[in-house]
């Protein structure tokens, strides 16, 4: 195979052949090739092994958690994310830079720490735990354990996706509808939601994403009831300690092919957004 | 008076979805007092298992940091057929889930796994010891240096390197003489986030690591240990210490992007 | 309706973009504010729309005081600079928006629409998105949108400057028919003073948040209040050691004589062709360098180190 370069004398730039080398080599030999070995692990299950694999009513709860629980949590984020990044970049805030690093954090926060602390908050006798205990709501343990870890994780990937569209020409039109009449209300539902609508997609799709597979944060805080409380990859888990390794291949198929369209669906979002902005 | 409410609002989020769990964190670690905090760290099997962590980022960053070199100026700097596609593959290991990436070198190396009998019979172990634990996480951290190089080296341009080439530099030359000095603080905060996460990688590593303690427990495998132990105040003592590594690499960047600190 | 804007200053952290200006705007004037940037004429314009609170002084119609009106109830029409198109709305929903949120009912929404639709001659684009229209169809459906609630005065921000220099020139006639024909009262804020002079029947030249002069295009071209003005107003040279202050002489206010004792002894050391005029660089005998701007007719005989006396038909200095 020959590669060309785009109108350029040969060998102006040099090392495409190292660069690409160590690139290829590197990258098929740590995710590519043990990727694959997923799939034709999976493959050999054949059709029917690999439904007997994924059906059943633990694996089918667990589907449902897993992808239902993320859901709310995007959606949640994607709220929540909107407001923050608003707030951040229009309005005169207190401490400014210590709320933005804040909201970078759970990024940077390794997740077993993160699952460790929203246990120890949420816990019927934790700090926050207490607050909602009295109305007979159960955060940790149970479902909305699970909602509030995804939350967590989610936050900055909202946030981070639509400030840059904020900072960038937004607020000209704010100004614009406003001097032609518009409340704040209608600023916010005639302009700046609309134009914010492709940043708000890719945030609550890289939100969604992230929540499906996470797992660190979640398994501290759910409390591992299978059945209930326990997520597609904590089954996974499960069925490894059992040495059920074609049941666990068959889950992590559903996973990575989940991966593979949100990835896809991104591309797609923000070649959209590319154009549109033309 | 509206904009207070709402500002209000998303202040109290924040609050309490993100810096009430870093509170926590801190307090519980330090519920016992500074002692009790220091002798958790200063633990035989704590330090243990930060010497491993340390040990697992040693081995991993410098080889990613090559890697995304490497990938960085391939991407950036020429075109070529599947451009596209690699550029897509190269975030897949950021978007499948961390149980995912570990299950796939247990399916490789594992007793079931491809090799398996082969390993078994070399006397080789992977899965749940060191090695296992130094794959996963080369693939949990495998994008990260060259997602930090790539947009630098994308709006750069490659005008430089191609003055050096018209002056005669060789391709050695035009790369350490140019282009490495322009990429260094990106490469630097590259390689501060890969060690962050491949020192906090939880999910991925606990899959093929087999827990085997003073062995194979990295230090966020230890944390887990101890808080199933109840050892709670120990527990969070040592999550304090991922804690501010996370922290660090966050006002890090706050100083290498300024501009971005509105 | 006059507008009234009475000593206003405004700072920015330690910037002082307006400094105790005072200015009245009269009905159906169209006024320009014209200056380098940072010298507060596009503040001044958002002081105006309400979208900036002053420090002090105050914005008042008929002795209305405006100060404290925000933006949204100020009825102002405003074009941006980039004109700030709703990027997800087309042009019909563009130019309704401010009859929308005023929740005006759609028979009037329609007409309106249309009317302006046909002001602006973009009748066939109504359902087009900004993004498929070119800067000037642009412009005038920022204008349209502007126009549409029928505001009491039309501000304009650099309103040409987003655009190549053909469909600039094209927009300026439009934009003065355009006022010809509605008689709204405008303000523009440009930093090109052809535009300024060819649009404007007025203009306050800005300079460091004051206003420097204010004055019809005559007034401003042929009596300048200071160096700032005439210097900004460009193709002048000042001349230092043959006065008491130095003096400064507009190129095209050079003439050049072959004979007589009259003005300075000069050489010339270059000719050439610059657009309409033809620029002769000249040395004086004392030293100094002198540019004259001459019609063609009037450089057909020169050649380069030729002698002759270079004379200044008019001439300004500025005392102290």
């Amino acid at each position: 195979m020959t590669f060309s370069r785009t109108k350029r004398a040969p060998a102006a730039m040099p090392g495409l052949g190292l660069s690409l080398g160590i690139t290829l080599t590197w990258l098929s030999l740590i995710a590519l090739i043990p990727l694959a070995a997923l799939v034709v692990r999976a493959g050999s299950l054949g059709w029917q092994g690999w439904l007997n694999a994924v059906s059943g009513e633990r694996v089918w709860l667990s589907l449902r958690l897993s992808f239902g629980a993320s859901l709310i949590a995007a959606a949640l984020d994607t709220a929540a994310g909107l407001l923050i990044a608003w707030v951040l970049c229009r309005n005169k805030v207190p401490f400014k830079a210590f709320w933005d690093v804040l909201v970078d954090l759970p990024f940077a926060l390794p997740t077993a720490v993160a699952g460790i602390a929203l246990t120890a908050l949420w816990v019927p006798d934790g700090w926050l735990g207490q607050l909602v205990a009295p109305f007979g709501w159960r955060i940790a343990f149970a479902e909305p354990g699970v909602v509030v870890a995804l939350t967590f994780i989610g936050l900055p990937f909202v946030v981070r996706t639509i400030q840059p569209v904020l900072q960038s020409a937004e607020k000209e039109l704010e100004e614009a509808a406003e001097s032609l009449g518009a409340s704040p209300a209608q600023i916010i539902w005639r302009v700046v939601l609309p134009s914010l609508r492709p940043a708000l997609l890719t945030g609550f799709a890289l939100a969604f994403a992230r929540a499906v597979g996470e797992y660190g944060s979640v398994i501290f805080i759910c409390g591992n009831i299978p059945m209930k409380t326990e997520i597609t990859p904590l089954l996974i888990v499960a069925r490894l300690e059992q040495y059920d390794y074609a049941g666990a291949t068959a889950l992590a198929t559903i996973m990575l092919g989940f991966s593979a369209l949100i990835l896809a669906a991104l591309q797609f979002l923000q070649k959209g957004r590319r154009t549109a902005l033309r | 008076m509206i904009r207070i409410v709402l500002t209000f609002l998303a202040m109290a989020w924040l609050s309490v979805m993100v810096l009430a769990p870093v509170v926590i964190v801190l307090f519980a670690g330090l519920s016992a007092g500074v002692g009790a905090w220091w002798s958790a760290i200063n633990d035989e099997e704590t330090r243990t298992s930060v010497a491993l962590s340390l040990k697992i980022a040693a081995i991993v960053v410098p080889c990613n940091a090559v890697f995304g070199i490497a990938a960085a100026w391939a991407l950036a700097r020429f075109r070529f057929p599947g451009r596209a596609l690699l550029l897509a593959l190269l975030d897949l290991p950021l978007s499948v889930s961390p149980v995912v990436s570990g299950l796939v070198f247990v399916l490789l190396f594992g007793a079931q796994g491809w090799f398996g009998a082969w390993l078994q019979a070399h006397d080789i172990q992977i899965i749940f010891a060191i090695p296992g634990i130094v794959l996963a996480t080369a693939f949990v951290t495998l994008p990260m240096v060259a997602r930090e190089l790539l947009p630098l080296l994308e709006s750069q341009g490659e005008d430089a390197e191609l003055a050096a080439r018209t002056l005669g530099a060789s391709g050695w030359q035009t790369f350490w003489l140019v282009s490495f000095p322009r990429m260094r603080g990106a490469l630097a905060y590259g390689v501060l986030l890969c060690t962050a996460r491949a020192l906090g990688e939880f999910g991925a590593v606990s899959v093929v690591s087999g827990h085997i303690r003073g062995q194979t427990d990295t230090l966020p495998l230890h944390v887990e240990i101890l808080h199933n132990e109840y050892h709670f105040q120990a527990a969070f003592a040592a999550a304090s210490l991922l804690l501010l590594v996370g922290v660090a690499t966050l006002l890090l960047r706050r100083l290498q992007t300024p501009e971005s600190a509105h | 309706m006059s507008i009234e804007i009475l000593g206003i200053s405004k700072t920015f952290s330690d910037f002082k973009a307006l400094d105790d200006v005072t200015l009245t705007i009269g009905d159906g004037e169209l006024l320009a504010l014209l200056g380098p940037s940072g010298s507060g004429k596009t503040t001044l314009l958002r002081v105006l729309a309400g979208l900036e609170l002053p420090d002090v002084g105050s914005v008042q119609e008929n002795g209305q005081d405006l100060t404290s009106l925000g933006a949204r109830d100020r009825n102002v029409g405003l074009v941006f600079q980039h004109f700030a198109l709703f990027p997800h709305l087309d042009v019909f929903e563009n130019i309704a928006f401010s009859l929308r949120v005023r929740k005006r009912p759609a028979a009037e929404v329609q007409a309106r629409v249309t009317e302006l639709l046909h002001l602006v001659q973009l009748e066939g684009l109504a359902h087009r998105r900004p993004a498929e229209l070119s800067g000037g169809q642009r412009q005038r459906v920022a204008l349209a949108r502007a126009l549409a609630a029928r505001p009491r005065v039309l501000l304009l921000d650099e309103p040409f400057s987003a655009l190549d220099a053909k469909v600039r020139h094209e927009l300026r006639g439009w934009l003065r028919r355009l006022h010809e024909e509605l008689g709204t009262t405008t303000v523009f804020v440009t930093h090109d003073q052809d535009e300024a002079f060819e649009l404007a029947d007025r203009v306050a030249v800005f300079h460091r948040g004051r206003i420097e002069q204010i004055g019809t295009p005559d007034e401003i071209y042929d009596e300048p209040k200071s160096p700032f003005v005439l210097d900004f107003l460009g193709h002048v040279q000042w001349l230092d050691g043959l006065a008491a202050t130095p003096i400064a002489v507009r190129h095209r206010d050079v003439t050049l004589h072959a004979t007589g004792d009259a003005g300075w002894a000069a050489r010339i050391v270059r000719i050439h062709r610059t657009g309409p005029r033809v620029r002769v660089d000249l040395q004086l005998a004392t030293g100094q360098a002198l540019i004259a701007a001459l019609e063609p007719p009037a450089a057909q005989a020169l050649t380069v180190g030729q002698s002759l006396r270079a004379v200044a038909e008019r001439q300004y200095a500025f005392a102290g």
